[in-house]
C-alpha cells in the first residue's frame, strides 16, 4: 500500500568555520537553524561547527553529524553515510593537557557514560605535545597549525586498534584571556579564533582514519564577562567543550567509500538541497552540490568576513532572507513545489 | 610531516569551476611544497573583479622536510574556510 507520508529530502547545511558567521559562527548557535531544517527536510547532514555548543547539544535522529573532511567527500559522491545505533567513541588527549584539566575531561566522559549511556573508550594520550598554534589571515578568518601532526595520527591509530569506531580529540589550545579577538568574540562581533585550528585537527584525523572524528579544545576557564553575547554563552557553562562532541559522535554515521552497498546508506547523489550563507559559497561541498544541480539555498542574513557570492562564482541560487525562509524553501522542494512559484514577480513561460 | 598555508589566484572561465579548480590547486600545492604536498582544506575566500578568485588552503607535506620548512616564519597566512 502506498504511503501518504512525504519522503525526506536529504539536505546539506554548511556554515563555514572560523569566518565569523553571524549565525553559527559562535558556540553552536547554528543549532536552532539545524533543528528547523531537519524538521523541514526530514534528513539533514551537517557538521560539528553547526552542532557543537560545548556543554549543550541536541540529539536528533534526522540530523547526521559529519566532520568537514568527510562532508566534502560525501557531497562529491565519494563517501556514503551509513547510520548506526551507536559508535564506540575513543578519546584522544593531547599530552600537553595539564593533569587537572585532563581529569576534568575524563570526568565529562564518565558523566556521558553514566548519565547518557554513551559507549566511550578507550583513552589514549599522544606520545608528544601536539603544539597547537592559532593563526589569523588577512581577511580575519582563523586557521591553525600543529607542531606534531604525526603524534596526532599515531594516537588515532592506537585508538582504532583498541576498538574505537569514532574519535573525540581534545587538544590543548593556547590561553589568551586578554586578547582583543577573544573579547570581540565573546561580545558577538568577532571570529572564533580557535575554530580554524580545530578544523585542521579534525580534517587530518578524519582523512587518516576514515572514521567519524570531532574536536574539543582544552582551555583554562575565562573570567566572567557581564557583556557576554548569548551566542557565545554555551562555552561558559562548564570546564570543557567535550559533551557536545561525545554526543554528536555517539550517533555519527559510518563513512563508507562509494560505491557502498550497505542497506540504508545515504549517498551524495540523493541530496535534494544545500543551504549555505550567501557570502560563503566558495567551499568544496557547496560547489560540488551546485555543479551537480542540487538546489542551492543562499541565506542572506548570515554575513561573515567573506564576500564570495553566487554572482562571482556563476552559480544559480534560491535566495533566502534567513533560515526560516530557507526551511520554507526546503519544505517546498520536499513537497514538490516549484520554488519559483513562491516569488514575485513570477516570470512567464518562455 | 608538516602543515603550511597556500594562497593563489585563479582566473575563472565560463563553465563549472571544480573540474578546473582542483587540478589547479594540486599543481599549485606541488609547485610550492613539492610532490609530497597535498591539500587538507581549501576554499575561495575572495572574488575580485579583474583579478579573479583568491584560493586559500592548508597543505600537508609528507615525509622529509624541504628547505621551505626551515623558514623561521611561516608563509603568507591562509584562510581555510570549510566546515569542521
Amino acid at each position: 500500500m502506498l504511503s501518504a507520508a512525504v519522503a525526506p529530502l536529504p539536505t546539506l547545511l554548511v556554515i563555514p568555520t572560523g569566518v565569523g558567521c553571524a549565525v553559527g559562527g559562535y558556540a553552536g548557535d547554528g543549532l536552532p537553524a539545524a533543528r528547523l531544517l531537519a524538521a523541514a527536510s526530514g534528513c539533514l547532514v551537517t557538521h560539528p561547527n553547526v552542532m557543537n555548543a560545548a556543554s549543550l547539544y541536541w540529539s536528533d535522529r534526522r540530523i547526521h553529524y559529519v566532520e568537514g573532511w568527510s562532508l566534502d567527500r560525501f557531497a562529491a559522491g565519494r563517501l556514503a553515510l551509513a547510520p548506526v545505533a551507536s559508535q564506540r567513541v575513543g578519546l584522544l588527549f593531547d599530552a600537553a593537557i595539564e593533569p587537572e584539566l585532563a581529569l576534568r575531561h575524563r570526568q565529562v566522559a564518565e558523566a556521558c557514560r553514566a548519565s547518557l549511556g554513551l559507549r566511550i573508550g578507550p583513552v589514549v594520550v599522544t606520545d608528544a605535545p601536539l603544539g597547537v598554534g592559532l593563526r589569523s589571515g588577512s581577511s580575519g578568518a582563523s586557521w591553525g597549525t600543529l607542531a606534531r601532526p604525526d603524534a596526532l595520527l599515531r594516537a588515532g591509530e592506537r585508538l582504532l586498534a583498541a576498538g574505537a569506531t569514532a574519535v573525540a580529540v581534545v587538544a590543548r589550545f593556547p590561553d589568551d584571556p586578554g586578547s582583543e579577538a577573544l573579547a570581540a568574540y565573546r561580545r558577538g562581533s568577532g571570529v572564533d579564533a580557535l575554530a580554524g585550528a580545530e578544523a585542521v585537527i579534525s580534517h587530518l584525523l578524519s582523512r587518516h582514519l576514515g572514521v567519524p572524528c570531532a574536536h574539543a579544545p582544552a582551555l583554562d576557564p575565562l573570567p566572567l564577562d557581564p557583556a557576554l553575547d548569548p551566542r557565545a554563552a554555551a562555552e561558559e557553562l562548564g570546564h570543557t567543550f567535550l559533551p557536545c562532541v561525545l554526543v554528536g559522535l555517539s550517533r555519527a554515521p559510518d563513512l563508507l567509500h562509494e560505491p557502498a552497498a550497505r542497506s540504508g546508506c545515504l549517498h551524495g547523489d540523493e541530496l535534494g538541497a544545500v543551504v549555505a550563507p550567501a557570502g560563503a559559497l566558495g567551499g568544496a561541498a557547496v560547489l560540488a552540490c551546485a555543479e551537480r544541480g542540487v538546489p542551492l539555498i543562499a541565506v542572506a542574513a548570515n554575513p561573515c568576513v567573506l564576500e564570495v557570492g553566487a554572482e562571482a562564482l556563476g552559480l544559480a541560487v534560491l535566495p533566502a532572507a534567513g533560515y526560516a525562509e530557507a526551511a520554507g524553501l526546503v519544505l517546498a522542494l520536499r513537497e514538490g513545489l516549484d520554488p519559483a512559484s513562491l516569488y514575485r514577480p513570477l516570470a512567464g513561460l518562455d | 610531516m608538516r602543515l603550511e598555508p597556500l594562497e593563489v589566484w585563479f582566473q575563472p572561465a565560463p563553465g563549472p569551476l571544480l573540474p578546473r579548480l582542483q587540478p589547479f590547486l594540486a599543481a599549485s600545492a606541488m609547485a610550492q611544497a613539492g610532490p609530497r604536498a597535498w591539500l587538507l582544506r581549501w576554499a575561495i575566500t575572495a572574488a575580485v573583479p579583474g583579478r579573479g578568485l583568491k584560493l586559500e588552503a592548508v597543505l600537508v607535506v609528507d615525509g622529509p622536510e624541504t628547505a621551505s620548512s626551515h623558514r623561521s616564519e611561516p608563509g603568507p597566512p591562509s584562510l581555510p574556510v570549510q566546515p569542521c
